[in-house]
């Protein structure tokens, strides 16, 4: 056994032999990159453009019909999209009518405020790393389900570090018969990377009700984690 | 980007580029995509170098941008299956290494495992990281991260039995 991982080393450290030990800098890399920080400098300025345009439509709404102002509320303005570096994933799942249903709560264990929008790709992968077939359908946030008000900011979801989003999950059929673990793999979107999400049970599948039919994966936005 | 921001990202790749090439080629077994995966993470943390407050972070930073654009690039493409059988039924790429017998079987028994399992053992054991860490960067917990290396070591050797009987 320690042969066999003695030697598995030794191999890894010649391949990694292969790559010279210096590096000039492609100029390519260094125009993609001033590029990339331009165009989200564009997007942010686009973006304050829009939270104010829609901030100023509120205040008139809340104006015309006699409603009062939010005390306060934080600026998303300078904010910029987290990136999958930026989170760590958990899924907590429970047994649902044969199915698992639960959610994909997503930390931002970064050092800044940023911030999520839209809905994930969600994809499934079982023991052996290889991805799941499930047929993905969009759901409503939990919080329209539980007849909640809409989050504020809502559908941005700002994170500070430490603060949490989530998002609904509702897995059924997996056929054939998975015995788990599975491990889930969230796509953030807009090249923000995709992380892994480790689960409370990761045995937690839904049963095989039937053989001929698909394995469905619905999938809500991002909203405020409840316990955030 | 300032032209100081662009000089602190140069300066950046030139420490950390060629390990993170490495690192790229152990989970892609492609030189050439290894670069380019490279060349991608720098580009990402380009916007974001502003916001990394501990500089000894870059590290972990780089390394686990490596390992989810890797995971990308297999997911998006969707080929990673079609390609693990193409490259088993190809004879070695030019500039690949001459066969030197069990150790090129390793290698390509490595890069035909589930790119997850392919990730654990690499950073398990070319990258002698805790399984903590490892669990941080794939996101999941240091005892699946066990079973990952563990069912990954299984896998290649069944892969080296069958190869070696071939």
């Amino acid at each position: 056994m320690d042969n066999d991982l003695n030697e598995l080393e030794q191999m890894l450290r010649d391949r990694a032999a292969e790559v010279p030990h210096v590096q000039d800098v492609p100029p390519t890399m260094l125009t993609r990159a001033r590029r990339r920080v331009a165009r989200n400098a564009v997007a942010s300025v686009l973006g304050a453009v829009v939270i104010v345009a829609g901030a100023s439509a509120g205040l008139a709404n809340l104006r015309g019909s006699g409603g009062t102002l939010p005390a306060s509320s934080p600026s998303v303005a300078q904010l910029t999209g987290c990136a999958a570096s930026d989170l760590q994933g958990m899924v907590s799942l429970g047994g649902a009518m044969g199915s698992v249903e639960g959610s994909i709560d997503l930390t931002n264990v970064g050092g800044a405020p940023c911030t999520l929008t839209g809905r994930p790709g969600v994809s499934i992968s079982d023991a052996h790393g290889n991805e799941v077939s499930v047929q993905v359908t969009p759901s409503e946030p939990q919080w329209k389900a539980n007849a909640a008000p809409e989050p504020q900011g809502w559908p941005v979801v700002s994170l500070q570090p430490g603060s949490a989003a989530s998002v609904r999950v509702r897995w059924s059929n997996a056929c054939p018969q998975l015995s788990g673990p599975v491990s889930w793999q969230i796509d953030l979107g807009n090249g923000a990377g995709t992380l892994d999400a480790s689960s409370t049970d990761a045995s937690f599948v839904p049963p095989c009700n039937g053989p001929t039919e698909p394995s469905t994966l619905e999938v809500g936005p991002f909203e405020p984690s409840a316990g955030a | 980007m300032s032209e100081a921001e662009g000089g602190r990202l140069a300066e950046l790749y030139v420490r950390h580029a060629a390990e993170a090439t490495r690192l790229a080629y152990m989970l892609t077994g492609d030189r050439q995509l290894a670069e380019d995966l490279v060349q991608d993470a720098f580009v990402k943390l380009a916007g974001r170098l502003v916001h990394l407050r501990d500089p000894g972070a870059f590290d972990a930073y780089l390394r686990r941008t490596i390992v989810n654009l890797a995971n990308s690039h297999f997911r998006r493409k969707r080929v990673e299956r079609s390609y693990l059988n193409r490259t088993a039924a190809e004879p070695p790429r030019v500039g690949d290494a001459p066969d030197t017998g069990r150790r090129d079987e390793l290698w390509n028994g490595l890069q035909r495992l589930p790119v997850r399992q392919r990730t654990a053992i690499v950073l398990r054991i070319y990258e002698d990281l805790p399984e903590q860490r490892v669990a941080d960067i794939l996101g999941c917990r240091p005892g699946t991260v066990r079973s990952l290396v563990s069912r990954g070591l299984a896998e290649l050797r069944v892969h080296v039995r069958s190869d070696g009987d071939g």
